[in-house]
Parts: structure tokens; sequence; C-alpha cells
């Protein structure tokens, strides 16, 4: 497996409870829902599964790594095998499409040679190849997602995480998205993706787990 | 090892660019570092100088003994053969009573009244020029004119020691007080930069936060960053030397016609290639541990569960 709840539980430390009790696992090559009203603790249980934040109790593993015990010097290398797409796309707007994309590449120190080759194929992807010297903020909001999916791609992570990654995009734009991220799993990269809306967890018919109240609802098992 | 010197340089140019783009506080802040820098640089400097003026005194420091009337010239003269061995004076120098009257009439303008004179008052004289450690050491050498003293031919040795004293012990608390000067003005920098580095942080917040975000280590993030403080520092050692070679260009004249005036050829030297050196690394190094320490102590904000996250 790739991603293992036991027994989480998170408190913030002005006293909210986001997520109690939660026990759960995601397997490799799976690609799974995460949904529920806006404070179920959505985006709480990704900020653990990213290391923004460490549970309060329990146990979280990913990619066979105990988050808790990980060490402060190897969350950077951690988080390089997460491909991490954002809802405000968190795009740096001084930079190129191209240098975007390559940041992850270059932060992780990849030999300059490659690093074209790299970007363009991941820019190929999502189908800005022709827009890669734009500068972010010139692009729709949709094309801005694109990008920011590609850079969550391009370091070639084995978990691709979203958080509401279609929030603020119209129903067209979305469906193109979320089958990014069908496309992404069907090549065998695990998704997990946050999202309150319904309408794609049934058209792509995968695994949900549903959060309320930080109390984990049900599973629904993959028809796919 | 390519890719990696491919990577520093960019970073480098990259620290360039965002100076360059905030011209005004960059300026400001330089200015601020450059002032700071060329006190200290400048006194030092200044120091170097007076050292090297009061060692062209020691240079031609000597004691005059002079001869018992009744010593001859030829005496005088194997006593300078004798003297000259010794090993704590570099040379002797003999005047005779005839010179000494010369050299008498021809400054003092008493020329006619000394004409009048039927003999010669004046005693031989021995110029003993002690070597430089000797003159350097005001111990030594109260020794050395202790000890020419005692010889039965001699009967005044002379030389103005208090002077050299406390001229030496002056100098020593100068030179302290500069030192003091400098590690404040040191601290000054320290301080300006490592505020420069604070705002550009706060300036790249989600910068910083994306690339964590991204699996960027903190040495990664810290780089543009220690680049931008060695930068700074840098420059503003440049701007040092140049204000200090600014000032001593503009008060060497008057300083050598002042000191021309006591018959000592003396020019102001500004500092040298190798203080300049240390003054430039000086503050470049300064600028880079005041990045390392502040640029550590803020992403400590970037770690799990804290606010900047």
């Amino acid at each position: 497996m790739l991603i293992e709840f036991s027994n989480v539980t998170k408190r913030y430390p002005e006293g909210h409870e986001a997520l109690r009790d939660i026990s759960f696992v995601i397997e490799k090559g799976e690609m799974v829902f995460l949904s529920g009203h806006s404070g179920a603790g959505k985006s709480t249980l990704l900020r653990l599964v990213t290391l923004i934040e460490h549970e309060t109790r329990g146990q979280v593993i990913v990619n066979g790594q105990n988050l808790g015990r990980l060490k402060r010097r190897a969350i950077p290398y951690f988080r390089r095998q997460i491909g991490m797409v954002f809802q405000d796309h968190k795009l740096l707007h001084n930079l190129s499409v191209f240098d975007n994309v390559a940041l992850p590449l270059i932060v992780s120190g990849f030999h300059p040679r490659d690093l074209r080759r790299r970007v363009h194929a991941a820019l190929d992807k999502v189908g800005l190849l022709n827009r890669d010297r734009a500068k972010p903020i010139t692009l729709s909001g949709g094309e801005q997602q694109r990008v920011g999916i590609a850079r969550a791609v391009v370091n070639r992570p084995s978990l691709l995480i979203a958080d509401e990654p279609t929030g603020n995009l119209d129903a067209g734009l979305s469906d193109e998205i979320f089958d990014l991220f069908h496309d992404f799993n069907y090549h065998g990269v695990t998704v997990l993706v946050a999202t309150h809306d319904l309408r794609h967890i049934e058209r792509l018919g995968k695994r949900c787990l549903t959060l309320s109240e930080g109390r984990l609802l049900k599973h629904a098992d993959s028809t796919d | 090892m390519l890719a990696w010197l491919i990577r520093h340089l960019q970073t480098l140019v990259g620290s360039l660019g965002e100076l360059s783009r905030n011209p005004f506080s960059t300026l400001l802040s330089v200015s601020v570092i450059a002032i700071a820098l060329a006190l200290p640089g400048g006194l030092f400097a200044a120091l170097e100088n007076i050292n090297k003026f009061t060692s062209e005194f020691e240079h031609g420091a000597k004691i005059s003994l002079f001869l018992s009337p009744e010593i001859s010239t030829q005496e005088a003269k194997d006593l300078q053969l004798g003297l000259e061995k010794h090993q704590a004076i570099k040379h002797i120098e003999l005047i005779t009573p005839d010179q000494a009257m010369e050299e008498f009439k021809s400054r003092s303008g008493l020329e006619n009244a000394l004409e009048s004179l039927t003999s010669n008052p004046l005693p031989v004289v021995l110029l003993a020029y002690p070597e430089d450690e000797i003159a350097r050491s005001p111990s030594q050498l109260a020794n050395l004119i202790d000890e020419l003293g005692k010889l039965e031919q001699v009967e005044l040795s002379q030389f103005d020691l208090e002077w050299i004293k406390r001229l030496t012990a002056l100098l020593e608390l100068v030179t302290r007080a500069v030192w003091v000067i400098a590690f404040i003005l040191g601290l000054g920098v320290f301080l300006v930069i490592g505020n420069t580095i604070r705002l550009a942080i706060t300036n790249h917040q989600e910068e910083i936060r994306i690339i964590k975000l991204i699996g960027g280590t903190d040495a990664f993030i810290r780089r543009s960053f220690l680049y931008s403080g060695m930068l700074q520092g840098l420059i503003g050692g440049l701007i040092a030397i140049l204000i200090i070679f600014l000032l001593f260009s503009f008060i060497n004249t008057p300083t050598s016609s002042l000191t021309s005036m006591y018959g000592i050829t003396f020019n102001l030297d500004p500092l040298h290639f190798l203080p300049s050196l240390i003054l430039i690394s000086s503050g470049a190094m300064i600028g880079w541990l005041s990045a390392r320490v502040t640029v550590g102590v803020y992403l400590r904000q970037f770690e799990p569960g804290k606010s900047k996250i």
C-alpha cells in the first residue's frame, strides 16, 4: 500500500479537532477521491500526507515512511516523491511557464541537459507546449491549473495529491482536469484528489473517502 | 560538478538581479554598510600611517654623547671605533667641535658674535644610532643610554625618551579603541544586512513556501539569500575602500606640507592591497554570516506545523 492512516487524530493548537480517529489504506496505483463539506477535514488530511502538518495521535505511513518519525532533513526528499496540485495553482508569477514547471527539477539538482526535454514532455501532456514562454498571469484559470499539474508530474512522482483542483473552474474545464488525473492514474501514478464535486466521482467511478466533521463516513468501493 | 557550478552561477546572477530590482533600498543599505566599514578601515589606515611616521623617527633615533672637554678628536675617534662594535649600536657618527661650530653659526645667525670667540668651547659629540629593535623598545633604549652615559669619556648622554614612550603608549591605546570601534561597526553591518535579508524573506514568503512544498531543501532556499548578503557586504567593502582612498587624497597635500615644515618628507599611504582585501572579504564574510543566521532563524517558520507553511 502507499498511504496508511491508523487511528489518526489531528488537533490544531487552538483546540479545533480537524480529524478524529481516521483509519484507511490506499493501495499503490489506486485513484481515490476525498469528499465532504468544507471544514470536514479534507485539507487537513492532505496536509498530513504532504507533511505540512504533523498528526497529533496515530500513525501516518506514506510510501513506507512513518511521517511522525521522519527527520527534518529528510522532508524535502520525501516531498519530491509527491506531486501536489493546489486550488489556487501556487505558480510563481515572475517566472515563465517553462521555469515554473522546471522548478521541481531545479530544486532536486536535475542536470540542465535533460531538463528541457522533461519540461517539454510535461507541458505537452497538459497541452501547453506552445505557451512555455508565457507568464502564468497571461493564461486562463484552466490553463494555469494545467501548468500546476505539469509542475506536479514533471518529477514523475509516485503519488499525486490535489486539493480542490477544479474549485474555480467551470464544468468543461473541470472534466479536462479530472481526465488528466485519470490518465496519470492509468499510467501507474497513485492519485488522491479532494473535491466536493460529486459529479466527477460518479463519472469516473473510483473509490471515495467521505469525511464529515473530522470522521470517515464510508468506503465506496471501486466499480472500475 | 558542472551542474552544481551552473546552479551557483544562476543563483549569483539571480541575487544580483534581485539587488538591482530595488535600486534605492539596495543603495541605501550598501551605503550604510560602506560607511560602517570605511570608518574602522580608515582609522586602521591612519594608524598605519602614524606608525610609519613614528618609525621614521625611530629610524633616526640617535643618542647624543657629549664628551668631556679634555677629550681630543683623536681619542674620540678611538672611542667611536670601540663603540661601533657594540651590538646594540648600528653606527656612530662623530662631530668635531669645528663642524659643530660651523653648523651652529649657519643655523643660529649669530655668526658675528661667534667669530669673536678666541677658542672653540664645544666638545666632541658622538651620535650613536641604536639598532631598530632597540629603538623600538623604550626599556632597552633606556639601558643603552644609561650604559653609554657611564663611560668615563662621556659627560652627558641624551635622548628624548619620554616622548617616544608616551607616543607608543598612546598608539597602543588608540589601536585598541579602533578594534572596539571595528567590532561595534562590524556588528552594525551584521544587523543591517540581517535586516535586508529579513525583508527579502518576507517579500519572498510565497516562493519559499512553494519551493519547500515541491521538495526544495533549506540549503537550496538559503543559497540565494547567502549570495545576496555576501554581495551586499562585498559591494559595501569596495565602496568603503573608495571612500578611504578619496579621504586620504583629500588630506594628503596638507599633511605633506605640514610635515615638510618639520623637515620630514611624508606622504599618506591609503590602504595597501592586502588590508584592502581584508576589508572587502570581512565585509563579504559578515554579509554571508548575517544572511546565514537570519535565514536559519526565519526558515524555521516553514517547518511542518509552523505558521508559514
